[in-house]
């Protein structure tokens, strides 16, 4: 079985704790991993991709010390490894201009305002984990637990 | 006195010299003296030749009631006049003969006058007394119209200054109303954690020692942890000892080395694998205590920086109130690297910390706000603060703390650097943030009430903001 990831990146610990403990009806089947900012991301993203992991979702907070969500947003929909990645921005705080620029820059499949409700978010995040499966071509069946039903029949149709 | 064009100013001196210089005419009015009362019969009208009048405008009497005496409260004062100027125009004119002004002489005057059976000097050439006293009535006209002009205009700056001033105390009584409000609530929130995370502790101990263990650890861990080195630690642990991801996460946070590895004892890891949500659960109550913490500190320095019900006491850490003033701004200076280099053995001042933190806050956030505005690349603000001690000489009395505020930002053009501290002068025009142009007009009164200094020093590379504060208050 591949072994898919999903990303959440956030500078305050406690909101990225909370961000995980709402995700973790999605493990073991999925591993959860956190990064700090923009840079420990991009680490991390490096990383799970030389060991030949899949990144499903990453889901990051707009406003951040050094670069902003939106800038890495962007950088993950230029780079070709991760052209099925699902990129969604969870944060309270951008401006008019930075949703736009995370839509247009960023490719921005999912915004999600804080402070947010956990089945909300869930589901957002099975919906995307779901299209990533599924455009990616990994095997579904295993999943089925976890997979937005909806999404998954449109897909399978 | 008003300047008119030559075609009106060469008929009215005219009329001056051929009307006001008999001296028969004349009449000297001592300082403090009358020259018409309010609603008096008055047959005159005046030239101011010396001295300055003022007229007064006492409120409509009622019918029988007589006008205030001169001992009680003068009525609103209208106008002023001074030499060249006519009065008892309209009066005159309009031949109701009787003043609307109580007017008096403010110095030892001289006024010259006509009266109703004064006739027409040569009406052949100028005309009727009317026609050659139109360049008269136009001086008038154009004075009184000045007149209102200067108050009117007077009187919308002062109301735009209270506007804003009002606007500013508005907002500091609105935020110290909803920071009392929230205090309230942030402080149950505080103080529950500490009993359930004390109760919950116990109970578990009860059960299982271990388990009272892991939530103590959880509830106590208070180390800055890199995320990334958390991660990596995990990703060992979880091999080593197979364990869940989750499970391998809070073993990474309990044992940062081999060492503390060993230390744990046998078994401790074997139990985790099955609970390590106990520590999660003492994680959470630990969070929960921070935040509470952290919003507490925020809602004190809102009460207290609207509130102003504070006084000055010996004692005060200046690096404290730094770090205060940081904490508030946490948000604000996010995409801000911070360095700070607080002098350990600072001594202690006299002051009020609000006001101190009102003053870092203050210049803090403009920096902030000029370099986001400007857009700096790899914006830094520094704090350093320092001693002084008093060099015997009129420099430095006393010891002083000096507070040093740079940034790396856009440097602060010559001429506006005296401007920045006056109230109501900003240069914050984009984005949410409203500049009320009263931060460092703030800054510059509550360093002046310490008797400390400001100096500004501003290039291409560095803006510095340097506060000295005495550590004893400096009396007269």
């Amino acid at each position: 079985m591949d072994k898919i990831h999903i990303i959440c990146v956030d500078d305050q610990p406690e909101v990225l704790d909370s961000v995980l403990r709402d995700l973790r009806p999605l493990t073991p089947l999925v591993r959860l991993e956190d990064a700090s900012g923009t840079a420990d991301c991009l680490r991390l993203l490096d990383q799970i991709d030389s060991e030949g992991g899949h990144i499903a979702v990453v889901i990051s907070d707009q406003v951040m010390p050094g670069e902003t969500g939106t800038d890495l947003l962007a950088k993950i929909a230029n780079d070709r490894r991760f052209k099925h990645t699902k990129k969604a921005l969870l944060t309270g705080q951008a401006t008019h201009a930075d949703t736009i620029n995370a839509i247009n820059e960023g490719q921005l499949d999912n915004y999600v305002d804080k402070p947010w409700e956990p089945e909300k978010l869930l589901s957002v995040v099975k919906r995307l984990l779901t299209l990533y499966i599924m455009e990616s071509g990994i095997e579904y069946q295993p999943y089925m637990s976890i997979l937005d039903q909806k999404t998954l029949l449109s897909k399978l149709h | 006195m008003i300047t008119l064009p030559d075609h009106i100013m060469r008929p009215l001196k005219r009329v001056n010299r051929v009307y006001f210089t008999d001296p028969d005419r004349i009449l000297a009015i001592p300082a403090g003296g009358e020259l018409v009362r309010q609603n008096e019969e008055c047959h005159r009208l005046f030239l101011v030749l010396r001295g300055n009048f003022v007229a007064y405008r006492h409120p409509e009497t009622f019918e029988g009631s007589e006008l205030p005496e001169e001992t009680q409260v003068r009525g609103q004062e209208v106008f002023r006049a001074e030499p060249r100027s006519y009065v008892c125009v309209q009066s005159f004119f309009s031949r109701s003969y009787h003043s609307s002004y109580h007017i008096v002489a403010l110095e030892d005057a001289e006024v010259a006058y006509i009266d109703d059976k004064t006739a027409a000097v040569e009406p052949e050439i100028y005309g009727s007394l009317e026609q050659q006293f139109i360049p008269v009535l136009v001086h008038e006209l154009a004075a009184r119209n000045f007149r209102i002009f200067t108050h009117v205009s007077a009187k919308e700056e002062a109301l735009r200054l209270l506007q804003r001033a009002e606007m500013a105390s508005t907002l500091g009584q609105l935020s110290a109303g909803i920071a009392h409000e929230l205090n309230n609530a942030v402080g149950v929130i505080s103080r529950r954690t500490d009993f359930v995370a004390d109760n919950l502790s116990s109970f578990l101990g009860e059960d299982e020692p271990l388990n009272a263990r892991l939530f103590r650890l959880g509830y106590e861990d208070d180390s800055f942890v890199v995320a990334a080195d958390i991660r990596s630690r995990a990703r060992e642990y979880e091999r080593e000892f197979d364990l869940p991801q989750e499970a391998a996460k809070v073993l990474a946070h309990i044992a940062r080395s081999q060492d503390e590895l060993a230390k744990l004892g046998p078994g401790f890891i074997k139990h985790l694998k099955k609970n390590y949500r106990f520590w999660e659960l003492g994680h959470d109550m630990r969070d929960l205590r921070m935040a509470s913490r952290h919003a507490s500190g925020i809602v004190r320095a809102v009460k207290l920086l609207g509130g102003g019900t504070s006084s000055r006491e010996p004692g005060v850490d200046v690096n404290q109130s730094v770090r205060d003033a940081l904490n508030l701004l946490t948000n604000k200076i996010k995409t801000v690297r911070i360095c700070t280099e607080l002098h350990e053995q600072l001594p202690t001042i006299t002051a009020d910390p609000t006001e101190l933190v009102q003053i870092w806050t203050n210049i803090v956030n403009n920096a902030c706000d000029a370099m986001l505005q400007s857009d700096t690349s790899e914006p830094v603000i520094t704090i350093c603060s320092t001693a002084l001690h008093a060099d015997g000489l009129e420099v430095l009395p006393t010891d002083y703390v000096a507070v040093t505020i740079s940034n790396n930002g856009p440097e602060i053009p010559e001429e506006i650097r005296d401007r920045i501290f006056q109230p109501n002068f900003t240069t914050k025009k984009k984005g949410l943030d409203f500049g009320l142009g009263l931060g460092l007009s703030i800054v510059r009164r509550l360093v002046d009430s310490y008797g400390g200094t400001i100096a500004l020093h501003s290039n291409n590379n560095l803006t510095s903001f340097t506060i000295n504060l005495p550590t004893t208050q400096i009396h007269g």
